[in-house]
C-alpha cells in the first residue's frame, strides 16, 4: 500500500504541473480574455477504460470544474482505441459533456508503457468561433446552430503532426482568425510542457505508485468530504431561485433544488425546474452539474482537495428535458452565468436551510455585453466581452462583507484593466466606479453596485446585450436583502437613448456613442439591523452608503456634526425594529 | 492495321459519357433533393492543374472552375490516391455556403492526371436560418459554417471526425451524411472512368489529350470571338434590392471585343453590400460566361472557353465581395443582374442570342420548399416574418 507522504507528493506534483499549464497558458495566450481575465481551467485526468477522473487541478474557472470531465469522457469515447503518442484532440461542443460553445477542451494523452496513462487538458473560453453574432452569445438564438461553430472530439495533432486541412476549417469560422491560432497554440503548448512532466513523475515513481496515489487521493478526498457532510444536520432542504427572462420574451424560468443529507450521503434533485426555454440560457448537465459542485465546494474547508474523489460523493438528479438538462438542439450560449448562476443559487438556498453559517452568494446575475468590429488602428477585427457592466456580485457571507467583484468562487477570473480596455478596443471610458447606497444591507452588506459609461471612439462597434439580475436581482441570504437591479442604456445622453430591458443583438455604436450601465452587486447576508454600527459608520465615511441609508436600512443613526455615532438614539431605533 | 483514334476525341467523348451519365446518378441518389436547388447539382472532371474538361450542367463552368483551381494550388503537393477533398467556402473559389463541392484526385501510374468534381447543395449547415437563406446576414457566419478545403477521405479512409463537424452543424445531419456518401460514390464512377480510360494510353499521352482538349476550345473561342464585331458597349441591370439598408444595386459592365479578347469591365457598378447580395469574384466570373455559353452554342464546355475573356471587377463593388460578407442569395438575382447586364452589351453587337428569360434561366431564383422572410419593402423578394398573435 502508498505510503501517505509519496501520496501526498504525487498529488501535490500533479497539482503543480495544473499549475504550471496555467502559468503557460497565462503567459502565452493572445486574447486578453485567456490571457487577463483567465477565463480558463487546466487540470490532469485519469482514465481507468470505463470512467474519466479528474485527479488534479489548477486554480481554475468553477464552471469548468465538472464539464470538464465529461468533455474529456466525450474525448476518450470518440477516441479511445485511436489515441497515439504526440495525439491532441480537442471539442467544443455543448452536447459533448460541454457547457457552451465558447469552452473549448484540449487534451493530451500522455503514455507510459505504451498505453495512455494521464490526460492533461486546458479548457478555455474562446472569444470567437462564428455564428450570427461574434462572440457566440446570440440573444435572438432560438437553436444551437444560431450560436456558433460545433466541434464534435476531432484530432488536431497526430503523431505530433499538426493536421493543416482541420485546423484552418476551424480558423476559418473565427472572425479572429490569428487570435484563435494564438489561443490554441498556448493550450496545445501546455498539454505539451505537461507531457513532459508527467513523464517525468513516471520515471522517477513507476507507473503503480502513480496510479495508487492517485486513488489514495481521490479516497481521501472523499473521505473528508463525507466527514464534512456527515456535520451537517440530517434533512430535506428545498431551494429554488427564478430568472429574469431567456431573450425570446419567456419570463421567470424556475430552478428547484432539494438537497438531502442523510448521514455522510448527499444529493441534489433538480426536479420540479422549468421545461427547456427556446432562448439561450439552457444549461447543459455537465454545466449544471458544475454549479452544483461550485455551491457545495464554496460551504467546504479549503483545503479538502476538490477531484472526482467528492465529486463521486455527490448524487445531482437532473430531468431531461428541462432547463438544467435541455436536449439538443436547445441553445445554451448564456448558461454560465444564467441559469447556471441560478442552479448554484438554488443550490445554496437549499443549503441555507442545513448550514446557513456557511452560504452566500455564488452567481453573477450577469449583464452580458459582447462588442465587437474592425479596430482602424490595428487594421483588423476585434471581439471582445465587456466585463465593467456586470463587475460586481459578491455577497455578503458571515464574517466578511462583500468584496471587491464577483463571489470568492469566481476569484479565479481577474478583470482587465481599463487601460488596458483602451489600447486593446476602441474604447474610451469616462466611469468605471462603485455606486453610492447601492450595496444591498445586511450584517454582512454586499458589494455596491457598479456603473461604467464607455465610448466608442474612433470605430463603430457592434453591440450585443442580454441583462438579468432586473427583477429578480442578486439574492441576499439568512435575512440579508437582495442586491440592486442592474441597468442598461444604449446612446446614452443622446435623442436616440434606448435602455435595454432584457436583450439587444448586433446594435451599432458609432464613434461617440455611449453605453452607460449600472449592475447591482451582491446580496447581504443576515440582518442588517445586527451590523455592528461602526462598520456602518465606517461605510458611511467611506462614502459606499449615506447617513439617511444608515438610519433606515440599519438602524445606525450618525450625528452630521461629528460624524459619530448617536448610540442611544440607535440603540433606540434598533429595539424598535426588533418588535 | 484499324485506324487508331485521335486520343484527345476518345477522351472528349467519354469524359462526356461519363458526366452524362453521373449527374442523373447523383441526382436520383440524393435525400435531400426536394430541399435543395437541383440546378447547383454539379458533376466535372478537371486536369491535374484544375482546369476544368467537362461539365454538367454547363451554366456551373464558372463557379467549379474557381473551385478547382483554388483547392488544387492548395493540395497538389500533397495529395495520395484515395483522398477526397471538401469544401464549400465562398471564399475559397465557392459560391455560397450551401453549395457543398467534394473534389478527388485521381491518380493513374502513381500520377496526378486530374480531379473528378462533384457539387451538390446541402439542404442546411447551420447559421440563422434554416437552409441557409437569411436576407439579414451582416457577415457570413450567419449564413452558416465555412468549410475551408479540407481531406473527408485519405488514402481512402474516411475521416469520421471531420465527417461529424460537418452534420453536427446541420440541422438535418441524416440527410447531409447520406447525400456525402451518394456524392463520393459518383466521385468513384469517376475515377473508374478515367483508369479505364487512361489504362488504355499511357498517363502522358492521356494527360496530353486532356490538354487538347482545352486548347482545340480556346483556338476555337479565339475564332468564334473574331466573328464578334470590334467595339465597346456597356450594359447595366438592376435595381437589387438589399433587405438591411435603402440602397438599390446596379451592376454596370463595359464590354470591349478587340482583336484577341473581350474584355469585360465591370467598373461602376455599386458599392460593397451590408447583406446577403454581395458576390465573390468567383461567382461574378462565372454568372459573366453565361451568355458566351449561349453566343458560342458549338464549342465544347471546357476551361478553353475562358481563355479570351479578360474580366475585370473592382474591389469596391458587390461584385468582389471581401470576407467577412455576406454571399447567400449570390447565385441567383445578382448573378441573373450580371447576366443580363453582359447580354445587354452583348446584344448591341447584334450576334444572335436566345430569349432573356432563356439565359437567366440557370440563376433565376430557386424555388424553395421552406419560407425565407426578409424586409417586405417594395423590391423584396421575401415577405415579412409573420407578426406572431398574441
Amino acid at each position: 500500500m502508498i505510503d501517505r507522504i509519496t501520496a501526498l507528493v504525487i498529488k501535490d506534483s500533479l497539482e503543480a504541473i495544473s499549475e504550471e499549464m496555467s502559468k503557460t497558458v497565462e503567459r502565452t495566450a493572445v486574447h486578453p480574455l485567456f490571457n487577463e481575465v483567465h477565463d480558463y481551467s487546466t487540470g490532469v485526468f485519469f482514465y481507468d477504460g470505463r470512467d474519466v477522473r479528474l485527479v488534479a487541478r489548477a486554480t481554475a474557472i468553477p464552471v469548468h470544474i465538472f464539464a470538464s470531465i465529461l468533455s474529456v469522457e466525450a474525448l476518450m469515447e470518440s477516441f479511445q482505441d485511436d489515441l497515439h503518442e504526440g495525439d491532441i484532440v480537442m471539442l467544443n461542443d455543448p452536447y459533448y459533456g460541454g457547457t457552451h460553445h465558447a469552452d473549448w477542451t484540449v487534451m493530451k494523452p500522455v503514455f507510459f508503457d505504451g498505453k495512455p496513462a494521464l490526460f492533461p487538458s486546458v479548457r478555455a473560453h474562446m472569444a470567437d468561433f462564428g455564428g450570427p453574432v461574434a462572440g457566440g452569445y446570440n440573444p435572438e438564438a432560438k437553436d444551437i446552430w444560431q450560436e456558433a461553430l460545433r466541434i464534435p472530439p476531432i484530432k488536431l495533432f497526430e503523431q505530433g503532426v499538426l493536421r493543416q486541412d482541420v485546423f484552418a476549417w476551424i480558423l476559418a469560422n473565427s472572425r479572429i482568425p490569428n487570435v484563435l491560432r494564438g489561443d490554441l497554440a498556448a493550450m496545445f503548448g501546455a498539454c505539451n510542457l505537461a507531457e513532459q512532466r508527467i513523464q517525468a513523475l513516471f520515471t522517477k515513481y513507476g507507473g503503480e505508485v502513480v496510479n495508487e496515489s492517485i486513488e489514495y487521493t481521490l479516497d481521501y478526498a472523499e473521505k473528508r468530504f463525507r466527514a464534512e457532510v456527515a456535520k451537517w444536520p440530517d434533512g430535506e432542504y428545498r431551494g429554488g431561485a427564478t430568472l429574469d427572462h431567456d431573450s425570446l420574451g419567456n419570463y421567470d424560468v424556475e430552478v428547484k433544488t432539494t438537497v438531502t443529507i442523510k448521514g455522510s450521503d448527499l444529493s441534489v434533485d433538480l426536479s420540479g425546474s422549468s421545461p427547456e426555454t427556446p432562448g439561450f440560457v439552457n444549461s447543459p448537465f455537465g454545466n449544471t452539474a458544475s454549479w452544483v459542485y461550485t455551491a457545495l465546494c464554496s460551504v467546504l474547508p479549503e483545503d479538502i482537495p476538490i477531484n472526482s474523489g467528492v465529486f463521486r460523493a455527490v448524487t445531482i438528479t437532473a430531468p431531461e428535458g428541462t432547463v438544467v438538462n435541455p436536449l439538443p438542439p436547445a441553445p445554451c450560449m448564456f448558461s454560465t452565468v444564467v441559469i447556471g448562476g441560478d442552479v448554484g443559487t438554488a443550490t445554496m438556498r437549499a443549503l441555507e436551510q442545513a448550514i446557513p453559517a456557511k452560504v452566500g452568494s455564488v452567481s453573477l446575475n450577469y449583464c452580458l455585453c459582447t462588442t465587437y468590429g474592425h479596430d482602424s488602428r490595428y487594421g483588423e477585427m476585434f471581439v471582445t466581452i465587456e466585463y465593467g457592466n456586470t463587475l460586481v456580485a459578491a455577497g455578503g457571507t458571515q464574517g466578511q462583507d462583500g468584496w471587491g467583484g464577483w463571489p470568492a468562487p469566481m476569484c479565479g477570473l481577474i478583470y482587465s484593466t481599463v487601460e488596458m480596455s483602451e489600447i486593446q478596443f476602441p474604447f474610451f471610458y469616462h466611469q468605471y466606479e462603485y455606486v453610492g447606497d447601492t450595496a444591498a444591507p445586511g450584517q454582512w452588506r454586499g458589494v455596491p453596485g457598479f456603473a461604467m459609461k464607455r465610448e466608442s471612439v474612433r470605430d463603430t462597434s457592434m453591440i450585443n446585450v442580454a441583462l438579468t439580475g432586473v427583477r429578480h436581482s442578486s439574492p441576499g441570504f439568512a435575512g440579508g436583502k437582495n442586491g440592486a437591479s442592474s441597468r442598461y442604456v444604449l446612446n446614452w445622453g443622446t435623442e436616440h437613448e434606448e435602455e435595454v430591458l432584457e436583450s439587444a443583438a448586433n446594435r451599432p455604436s458609432p464613434p461617440g456613442s455611449i453605453i452607460s450601465t449600472f449592475k447591482g452587486g451582491g446580496g447581504g447576508w443576515g440582518n442588517p439591523f445586527a451590523r455592528d454600527p461602526q462598520k456602518v459608520l465606517d461605510d458611511v465615511l467611506d462614502e459606499f452608503i449615506t447617513r439617511d441609508s444608515a438610519e433606515r436600512d440599519y438602524g445606525v443613526v450618525i450625528q452630521p456634526d461629528s460624524m459619530t455615532i448617536d448610540t442611544d438614539e440607535t440603540l433606540r431605533r434598533r429595539a424598535l425594529a426588533a418588535k | 492495321m484499324a485506324p487508331s483514334l485521335d486520343p484527345a476525341k476518345e477522351a472528349s467523348t467519354t469524359i462526356g459519357a461519363m458526366l452524362g451519365r453521373a449527374r442523373p446518378t447523383l441526382l436520383r441518389r440524393l435525400a435531400s433533393l426536394a430541399l435543395i436547388d437541383r440546378r447547383h447539382v454539379t458533376v466535372a472532371l478537371a486536369t491535374a492543374d484544375g482546369r476544368v474538361l467537362g461539365i454538367d450542367p454547363a451554366a456551373r463552368l464558372g463557379m467549379v472552375r474557381a473551385v478547382a483551381r483554388t483547392v488544387c494550388d492548395a493540395f497538389c503537393d500533397n495529395v495520395a490516391e484515395g483522398d477526397i477533398i471538401l469544401t464549400n467556402d465562398p471564399f475559397s473559389g465557392g459560391t455560397h455556403i450551401q453549395d457543398l463541392t467534394l473534389l478527388r484526385p485521381l491518380f493513374v501510374a502513381e500520377q496526378l492526371v486530374g480531379w473528378a468534381i462533384v457539387q451538390v447543395p446541402l439542404p442546411d449547415l447551420g447559421g440563422m436560418a434554416q437552409g441557409g437563406y437569411y436576407p439579414f446576414a451582416l457577415e457570413i457566419w450567419a449564413e452558416g459554417i465555412r468549410v475551408t478545403p479540407a481531406k473527408l477521405y485519405r488514402e481512402g479512409v474516411l475521416q469520421r471526425d471531420a465527417l461529424t463537424m460537418l452534420t453536427l452543424n446541420s440541422r438535418l445531419p441524416h440527410l447531409v451524411e447520406k447525400d456525402v456518401q451518394s456524392m463520393v460514390e459518383v466521385l468513384e464512377l469517376a475515377n473508374t472512368t478515367v483508369a479505364d480510360l487512361a489504362a488504355r494510353q499511357t498517363p502522358a499521352v492521356y494527360t496530353q489529350a486532356l490538354d487538347r482538349i482545352i486548347t482545340d476550345t480556346a483556338a476555337q473561342a479565339q475564332a468564334a470571338l473574331s466573328a464578334l464585331p470590334h467595339g465597346e458597349w456597356r450594359g447595366e441591370s438592376g435595381p437589387i434590392h438589399c433587405c438591411l439598408e435603402e440602397v438599390d444595386l446596379q451592376v454596370i459592365v463595359r464590354v470591349t471585343v478587340s482583336g484577341q479578347a473581350v474584355r469585360l469591365d465591370f467598373s461602376g457598378s455599386s458599392p460593397a453590400a451590408k447583406g446577403f447580395v454581395n458576390t465573390t469574384v468567383a461567382t461574378t466570373r462565372a454568372a459573366a460566361a453565361i451568355p458566351f455559353l449561349s453566343l458560342w452554342p458549338a464549342l465544347p464546355v471546357n476551361d478553353g472557353l475562358f481563355q479570351p475573356l479578360r474580366i475585370s471587377i473592382p474591389d469596391d463593388t458587390f461584385l468582389h465581395a471581401k470576407l467577412p460578407m455576406s454571399v447567400g442569395w449570390s447565385p441567383y438575382q445578382p448573378s441573373q443582374a450580371v447576366v443580363q447586364a453582359v447580354t445587354a452589351a452583348l446584344s448591341q453587337t447584334h450576334r444572335p442570342l436566345p430569349p432573356a428569360k432563356q439565359l437567366t434561366a440557370p440563376v433565376a431564383s430557386p424555388a424553395l420548399p421552406f419560407a425565407v422572410t426578409g424586409c417586405g419593402r417594395p423590391g423584396c423578394l421575401f415577405p415579412r416574418p409573420p407578426i406572431p398573435t398574441p
